[in-house]
């Protein structure tokens, strides 16, 4: 009974743990301007999320070790710092966009400018980091970003016209006032925030911090390969709440209020409570969660002492990463910066850093010294390897696109 | 040269009213949504202002978006007085008649200059 609880509170964690500020924007955005059109990209990403993070989750349960521990092995130290620099530098871009949208919820609830709400939210995930359990703050900011499918709840009673929106789906092109290209950058965009690379990060991490063994291998793919594709229904209810409201009617998503209107319209003044409660607790905890990654990816490259299983002061440099990071992300978004636009960017750039993680992961969740018999089967390594070129030519094209189409103008 | 933004922005407001007349939301949402458009409204502005004309057609061009901009600002300025509700602000029925004619004039102006994006 035990164990079968632990599964459910997995999932329901995975479900509400999904949706953070990137797939929040990116959704909302797809949505009021092409509609539907964009939605097998949310499916391409959702599925590579799953083999990624399944791999990443079995390697860390057989192995013991987390995925920036086998980057450097592998990779070797100049290869390995590249590989880094560059997830860490994405890491705490994300970071900041998550800090960015609790400030931008916390407005909506309160009416306060989020100028002021930014120290106070990272203040807040600092002293979480430091003080609360890792399967509580797992889990309270998982189970709290499940009022998200308040999304889907307002969809249902929008009363859309369901067979636009499968139209939308299968017809698969770009809406009249967009040009192919945009349309392409948006698929990229939505790609890179399914497939955001903290996940795996926190993923793989998480599963040592909780010591998982080769037993709770059911676990974690039952968190993966259910929690993930529920998460990326939320996804498509958001955009599909915004397809609905808002490009009928002309509207550009730039802002978090737009993107929770649409409930406000289906399901009134408690629909709109509910989902501002889901928006702060799912990017407070991705925030945690990117928190938590930027200092994984440091201090397990660097060989120091990591982990909340273990007191701060045991690892102390792990924790003075976070505040840095956090440091760093404050300081970004005081200069007034639109935590919207570090958002859009930050999903790109998580597409375009894409393959320095996935290929490492592949190539050890291969490898017997590290996995024993739970080597990948010939399957999942064939869809693993066509994702492989499906990463490789997004991160490709990304930065191209996002030249030509002035990041999605 | 900004018109879909202004164009955005209007829509915006308009929601925004629209909803908290119908008390679907909360005063602090209407009001954040409206200062975001009136935001996106001096970008679109600015956008329109680099815009350099070339010859006399694109100047009168120029022009006809200016004012249409204007009044758009103008109208979302409206919406914001009008959700603050203090003594001597516009009604909420008048600020909506504004915003949907300046969505109107922008549509109309849209049509006759952009081509499909």
């Amino acid at each position: 009974m035990k164990r079968y609880f632990a599964v459910a509170l997995g999932i329901l964690t995975a479900i509400g743990g999904f949706v953070d500020i990137g797939d929040l924007v990116t959704n909302a955005v797809v949505g009021s301007r092409f509609g539907m059109s964009l939605a097998w990209a949310v499916v391409v990403g959702v599925v590579g999320i799953c083999l990624f993070a399944q791999m990443s989750g079995r390697v860390a349960a057989i192995s013991g070790r987390a995925t920036f521990e086998i980057i450097r092995e592998r990779l070797g130290p100049r290869a390995g710092t590249a590989n880094l620099v560059a997830s860490l530098l994405i890491t705490i871009m994300t970071l900041t966009a998550e800090v960015g949208g609790v400030a931008l919820a916390l407005q909506l609830a309160s009416g306060v400018q989020p100028l002021l709400w930014i120290p106070v939210a990272a203040f807040a995930v600092w002293l979480v980091i430091w003080r609360v359990k890792f399967s509580i703050m797992e889990n309270v900011a998982g189970v709290l970003g499940l009022s998200l499918v308040v999304f889907g709840v307002a969809l249902f009673l929008l009363g859309p016209d369901w067979g636009e929106l499968k139209d939308q789906a299968l017809q698969q092109t770009s809406h009249p006032r967009e040009t192919p290209l945009t349309y392409w950058y948006y698929a990229i965009a939505l790609f890179g925030a399914a497939m955001t690379p903290y996940e795996v990060f926190f993923f793989s991490s998480g599963g040592v911090e909780e010591r998982w063994t080769e037993k709770d291998l059911v676990t974690s793919r039952a968190n993966v390969l259910v929690g993930f594709p529920l998460g990326g229904l939320l996804s498509l209810a958001i955009a599909g709440c915004a397809a609905t409201v808002l490009l009928p009617r002309g509207i550009d998503v730039d802002a978090l209020s737009q993107t929770v209107l649409p409930v406000a319209m289906g399901a009134g003044q408690l629909g709109l409570a509910i989902v501002i409660l889901g928006v702060v607790a799912a990017t407070f905890g991705a925030a945690l969660e990117t928190g938590l990654s930027a200092g994984y990816a440091l201090a397990q490259f660097n060989g120091w002492s990591w982990g909340k299983f273990r007191r701060p002061a045991q690892a102390a440099r792990f924790h003075l990463t976070i505040i840095i990071c956090l440091v760093v992300a404050v300081l970004v978004l005081l200069t007034g910066i639109d935590p919207i636009l570090v958002t859009e960017y930050s999903v790109v750039f998580s597409a375009v850093a894409l393959p320095l993680t996935y290929l490492p992961i592949l190539v050890v969740a291969n490898d017997p010294q590290y996995v024993g018999e739970h080597v990948n089967g010939r399957l999942l390594n064939a869809v693993s390897s066509v994702y492989l070129v499906v990463i490789l030519v997004a991160a490709v094209a990304a930065i191209p696109l996002m030249i030509l189409t002035k990041a999605g103008a | 040269m900004g018109l879909r933004e202004a164009q955005s922005a209007v829509g915006s407001a308009t929601l925004a009213l629209t909803t908290s007349q119908d008390g679907d939301t909360t005063a602090s949402v209407a009001e954040t949504m409206v200062d975001e458009a009136g935001t996106r409204m001096t970008a679109a502005s600015k956008q329109a202002t680099a815009f350099k004309p070339t010859d006399q057609r694109t100047a009168a061009q120029m022009e006809a978006v200016t004012q249409a901009l204007g009044d758009a600002d103008t109208a979302v300025r409206h919406a914001g007085e009008a959700l603050s509700g203090y003594p001597g602000a516009p009604s909420v029925r008048s600020a909506l008649d504004e915003l949907k004619q300046s969505s109107s004039d922008l549509e109309r102006l849209a049509k006759k200059l952009e081509p499909p994006r």
